[in-house]
């Protein structure tokens, strides 16, 4: 492998004054992936993206990006990247088109007719000074100064937070360009929908640690399956007791109905049980995105899903 | 706190809410107001106590009241000596000074309060919860009528007790006292009008600029009729420990309610986060200048640099204007010109006047350097910063767009002051082609030490950024030494803290290289630590 990855994170730790905020954070982004960056408020994602723009000192452990290092290197690596923060401040006595021609002229510039087809697809007026516009329409001013320049690189950091749904979606058609054109995407979010649609594969981070990795469908396939069956007799003998065995949780069982859910290594145990007993209707669900994430979330988290994740990989 | 407050009705309460919100100002501002009000007691009390070991007896006092009065090159400044007890002399030295830091306290304040706080939209929380409209402006003057009473009780308190009367002590407190509120209401108005709070400050005090030449012009040119229209010529009609007149205070209390009454009227019917001044709209493409962090650092510096460029330039002219009627306004007894004489003649004395107002410009020329340099510090905690940070940018070098715009805008900005006093000055001299060069080059020649306070702000930065604001501090304190430490004879240690104290004066004394040169090396070193420092330091976001 000559290219290395986009983003190599290996253990980081940063903190403020007693302030753990990264505590042996790891995430990988291979290039020309769009990777979803998720975690709760405070997990450390700004912090984590700020370490990859060289505005903040790392503490401890390995950082990559581009196969350089970002804090020594920064200024090369800045020509091949563009970053979007959450919450983007504007000059107060520049317009917004002159904010957009700043930013691009420091990367090189770029061609005037992309930047006025992003200005007109994103519906900013550009001659608004930058003490007018709003919160979506200041994150509109730093998207179309990413997006114009083609940048081999975008990091963004919950870049849509102030848009409006049809803003959101000229976001991700823009976004899926740029993952086309073969360009990396680093993307903070909250909007599940955004990720589920734009993203290869994310990291879940979680007080400054990463939970889990990997594509949304493995995430899935780790998280525990809602199942429902209608039994041939009501109150089959000793089903309840062989799925618990079996391994189930929040099991119920009213008359012929059961409901439980299973763990991915029990499925086949619940399954067999639910057979043995004669089955006239089974319905399996997989996790909501919702489900997946509060349980990521979750500050006290049994243990058992993030040991699972971490056998498998 | 106070929840029976919010839920009065804000609609029919436009003061509702007040005093939460003073509670909130008094907290925010817990350390920086009792440490103004402190100063301003301090200098009061501190003035009386060294002068009267200084200048014992009515005769000591009456002979130096007799040469300062003849040789007017402080009368621009602090104005004549009108009584020679020792709290006249205590008053003739402070009124001015202190009415000056009254006012700019007073105008931070309100701005602080006012402004500010909308700028960055924390107003807009306070604005939706059950608040009055004009709650807000009313609460920061409340908070400036409560500081500045504080300094009147402080400074009638204090000068007695360093040996003054109690009756001068209580007019001058008040003069100063309203004077602070009278610029505190002005400032309430810029706030109304401007649409940042670095604009509404620079308003006000340009205003405290301009009252100050006024009072300039009318003590040192002989206008003494002047004196009435201006703020700070009141505190000296006011005749603390000479005639109490009393009723001059009126002038600034009904000023103060007049224009607190407009500003709290004007807040009530306009937008949240407008102003009344400034457009909204500008070009769609940036101009070909705008293509880096030099380019940007030169458009967020222009307007300022102008508009400091634009009062140096007035303010030189007043001063150059009334430069050769130093000295022969009061000095027509024999004994005076005697006295003249013997210190150098007429051309003397108007040196020693042109020097102690190129003196002042090197102080306010700090100011703008202090306020440059710490543009930068802004746009890090805005986030701005990061925006051209996480571009090809290199820290140093985008630092390096603002010190620039410190250092070489000082040097702007003195030049200005020089040619203004020279023209003018020139003019009346008939001599404009050799005052205008002798003059810049005197304005210039306080460089080094606006240097040296631009680079020390820089190292803050660069090293300290939470401590910012201590470059104010050292700026305040490089004031106080220069305009007290010569009347108060304090130990030359002391005085060599501040950078202006090493400064040839010119014109008039021979050009002294060598602390010109150390000067400039010190500005350096503390640039260099500056830059290294911003380089290695995490970027600091409010
Ligand atoms: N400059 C700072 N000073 C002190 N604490 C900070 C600073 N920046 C971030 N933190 C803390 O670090 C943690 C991670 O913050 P952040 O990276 O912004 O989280 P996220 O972006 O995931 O919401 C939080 O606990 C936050 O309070
Ligand atoms: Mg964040």
């Amino acid at each position: 492998m000559t290219n290395p990855a986009a983003i190599e994170i290996a253990g980081l730790r940063k903190h403020f004054g007693r302030t753990r905020a990264l505590d042996g954070l790891d995430l990988r982004v291979e290039r020309g992936e769009v990777h979803g960056f998720l975690g709760p408020n405070g997990a450390g994602k700004s912090t984590t993206i700020r370490i990859l723009l060289g505005l903040l000192r790392s503490d401890g452990g390995t950082v990559r990006l581009l196969g350089a290092d970002p804090w020594r290197d920064a200024v090369s690596l800045h020509r091949r990247l563009a970053y979007v923060p959450g919450d983007v401040t504007l000059w107060p006595n520049l317009t917004g088109g002159e904010a957009i021609d700043l930013l691009g002229r420091l990367r090189g510039g770029f061609p005037a007719n992309r930047r006025d087809e992003l200005i007109s697809r994103f519906e900013l007026d550009p001659r608004k000074k930058g003490r007018a516009y709003s919160t979506g329409n200041r994150q509109k001013v730093a998207l179309i100064a990413a997006f114009a320049g083609e940048p081999e690189l975008l990091i963004l950091d919950e870049p849509t937070s102030g848009l409006d749904p049809l803003m959101d979606a000229v976001f991700r058609q823009c976004v899926a360009e740029a993952h086309e054109r073969g360009a990396t995407v680093l993307l903070s979010s909250h909007i599940l929908s955004e990720v589920e649609e734009l993203c290869d594969r994310v990291s879940i981070i979680r007080t400054g640690r990463t939970v889990d990795a990997g594509s949304l469908a493995e995430l899935r396939h780790l998280a525990r399956t809602t199942i429902t069956a209608q039994l041939v007799r009501r109150d089959a003998d000793g089903i309840g007791a062989r799925l618990r065995a079996a391994g189930v949780h929040e099991l119920t069982i009213e008359g012929s109905t059961v409901r439980c859910q299973a763990d991915p290594e029990a499925l086949e145990a619940v399954l067999r049980a639910l057979t043995d007993a004669g089955v006239r209707a089974l319905t399996s669900r997989p996790p909501t995105l919702e489900e997946l994430f509060i349980k990521y979330y979750a500050a006290e988290q049994p243990g058992e899903g993030r040991d699972e994740a971490a056998a498998v990989r | 706190m106070n929840g029976h407050m919010m839920k009065e009705d804000a609609s029919q309460r436009p003061f509702a809410g007040m005093r939460v919100l003073v509670q909130l100002a008094l907290r925010r501002d817990r350390i920086a107001l009792p440490a103004w009000v402190y100063v301003l007691i301090a200098i009061a009390a501190s003035t009386g106590y060294s002068l009267r070991g200084l200048y014992p007896t009515e005769q000591s006092r009456a002979q130096f009241a007799a040469i300062l009065n003849a040789t007017g090159s402080t009368i621009a400044i602090y104005g004549p000596v009108e009584s020679t007890s020792l709290g006249g002399v205590t008053a003739w030295r402070i009124a001015v000074l202190a009415a000056v830091l009254a006012a700019v306290m007073s105008i931070l304040l309100v701005v602080r309060h006012t402004r500010a706080e909308e700028q960055t939209g924390r107003q807009e929380l306070l604005g939706a919860s059950p608040v009055g409209r004009r709650a807000v402006p009313a609460a920061a003057l409340g908070v400036a009528l409560l500081a500045n009473s504080a300094v009147a009780l402080g400074i009638s308190v204090a000068m007695p007790l360093a040996g003054c009367t109690f009756t001068g002590a209580l007019a001058l407190g008040l003069a100063v006292g309203a004077c602070g509120c009278f610029f505190a209401g002005l400032a309430a108005l810029t706030a109304q009008f401007a649409q940042t709070s670095r604009g509404a400050n620079s308003a006000a005090c340009a205003a405290v600029g301009v009252f100050f030449l006024i009072r300039a012009t009318a003590d040192a040119g002989g206008h003494r009729w002047l004196l009435w229209f201006t703020p700070l010529g009141w505190v000296e009609r006011v005749g603390a420990y000479s005639a109490n007149r009393w009723w001059v205070l009126a002038l600034p209390a009904a000023g103060a309610l007049g224009l607190a009454v407009v500003a709290t009227r004007l807040a009530a019917v306009r937008d949240l986060g407008a102003g009344l001044l400034g457009s909204r709209f500008g070009p769609e493409r940036a101009g070909r200048d705008l293509s880096g962090p030099y380019g940007l650092a030169w458009r967020l510096h222009r307007g300022a640099l102008l508009g400091w460029s634009i009062g140096f330039l007035v303010g030189g002219a007043a001063i150059g204007y009334i430069a050769k009627d130093i000295g022969g306004v009061l000095s027509s007894s024999s004994k005076l010109v005697q006295i003249i004489d013997e210190i150098g003649g007429h051309q003397a004395l108007v040196d020693a006047y042109l020097a102690a107002s190129m003196g002042i410009f090197g102080l306010v020329a700090g100011a703008y350097a202090v306020q440059a340099t710490l543009r930068a510090r802004g746009e890090e905690s805005s986030g701005r910063a990061q925006l051209l940070l996480a571009g090809p940018v290199g820290r140093v070098r985008w630092a390096a767009g603002h010190c620039a715009a410190a250092l070489l805008g000082s040097a702007l900005v003195l030049a200005a002051g020089g040619l203004g006093a020279g023209l003018a000055h020139g003019l009346r001299m008939h001599d404009v082609s050799g005052q205008v060069p002798r003059l810049v080059l005197a304005a210039l020649a306080q460089w080094p030490a606006v240097a040296v306070v631009a680079a020390l702000a820089a190292a803050l930065f660069g090293l300290l950024p939470a401590r910012t604001p201590v470059a104010w501090a050292a700026l305040t304190v490089f004031l106080l030494l220069g305009q007290l430490g010569p009347v108060l004879k304090l130990n030359q240690a002391v005085m060599d803290v501040s950078p202006f104290t090493h400064l040839p004066r010119v014109p008039g004394d021979a050009w002294t290289w060598p602390p010109v040169g150390w000067l400039v090396a010190t500005a350096g070193g503390l640039l260099a630590l500056a830059l290294d420092g911003f380089r290695r330091r995490d970027l600091d976001l409010d």
